[in-house]
């Protein structure tokens, strides 16, 4: 009987070993990564391409927070925001019509904001590194619309080096999704054929869990 | 047309084709531009946590067609024009 014990519990182990969805780290249970950062280092950006013109536009001003098991990965909830009147262009012209009514309308919708609905495809990379394919409502100039962001997490447990960047374990999250400018009603006049309807947003930010 | 004319005329021809290749020297960009974006040197920090080069604006002015380069052009060719005008050759009137 207790060899059979034994045996139970090493096949249950093994098996939460292999088909865990979630980062083998010292950290356990729901944790919560909030993505402040006074510092300014956390960025999203935009990219454009049209036979006329590259643009790319970028803002460091990223808020928001995520929740989720450590070792199920797939309970993954939260909401990234950014403001529309820090994106930069390298053209402030450009960016006053981007901030625009006849563009993202700043004025009357000042965040762009991605909602995590669901989690699917993780693959465990390394004990600390994760991709999976991440749901979410993204919504921007009043409209929403669900979009699927391709993301690789990180995992790093609190350390002498983790602590020169922000107290507590930190989450590293590279996602890349691609949007549809006329789906939410983003009109392409003023900048005409030199913006393309299909968008980049590419986000690169590290989150704390300290309290 | 007369010898100055044609002086006015290469002068312009030469100053448009100069801001032509001086603008494909810059890059070749359809709109100017005040800075770039540059990558920033990673920390070993934001190696280890999977994150991409974060991108850094630097500002420096980029040459572009629009406005600098084709408002420059179009500013030589008025000039040409007027001075192509001004220095045509006056027949006597005939009394």
């Amino acid at each position: 009987m207790k060899s059979i014990l034994k045996y139970y519990f090493i096949v249950l182990i093994a098996a939460e070993t292999i088909f865990s969805q979630g980062f083998q780290v010292v950290a356990s249970g729901e944790q919560t990564f909030s993505f402040e950062d006074k510092a300014g280092r956390n960025q999203a950006t935009f990219f454009s391409t049209t036979p006329l013109e590259d643009i790319t536009g970028i803002t460091n001003d990223v808020k928001g927070s995520v929740t989720f098991d450590v070792n199920d990965f797939s309970t993954l909830k939260g909401k990234i925001s950014i403001s529309v009147a820090s994106l930069k262009t390298g053209i402030d012209l450009r960016d006053e019509h981007l901030r625009s009514a006849n563009w993202l309308d700043a004025e009357s919708y000042p965040e762009v904001i991605f909602e995590i609905k669901k989690v699917n495809d993780i693959q465990v990379l390394e004990a600390n590194k994760l991709r999976a394919k991440v749901t979410g409502d993204f919504t921007t100039h009043g409209v929403t619309k669900e979009v699927v962001a391709d993301a690789t997490v990180t995992y790093l447990d609190e350390s002498e080096d983790t602590k020169k960047r922000a107290p507590g374990d930190l989450l590293g999250v590279q996602a890349k999704f691609n949007i549809v400018l006329s789906d939410f009603d983003v009109e392409n006049m003023i900048l005409g054929q030199k913006v393309s309807d299909d968008i980049e947003i590419s986000v690169n930010i590290v989150g704390s869990n300290a309290k | 047309m007369n010898s100055k004319q044609r002086l006015i005329l290469l002068i312009g021809f030469v100053l448009i084709l100069a801001a032509a290749i001086v603008w494909l020297s810059s890059g070749g960009e359809v709109l100017s531009k005040d800075g770039i974006w540059i990558e920033k040197e990673q920390s070993d920090l934001d190696k280890l946590l999977g994150l991409e080069p974060e991108l850094e604006f630097k500002e420096q002015f980029i040459l572009g067609l629009i406005p600098h380069t084709l408002g420059f052009a179009g500013i030589i060719a008025v000039l040409t024009a007027l001075l192509f005008f001004i220095l045509r050759t006056k027949k006597l009137k005939e009394k």
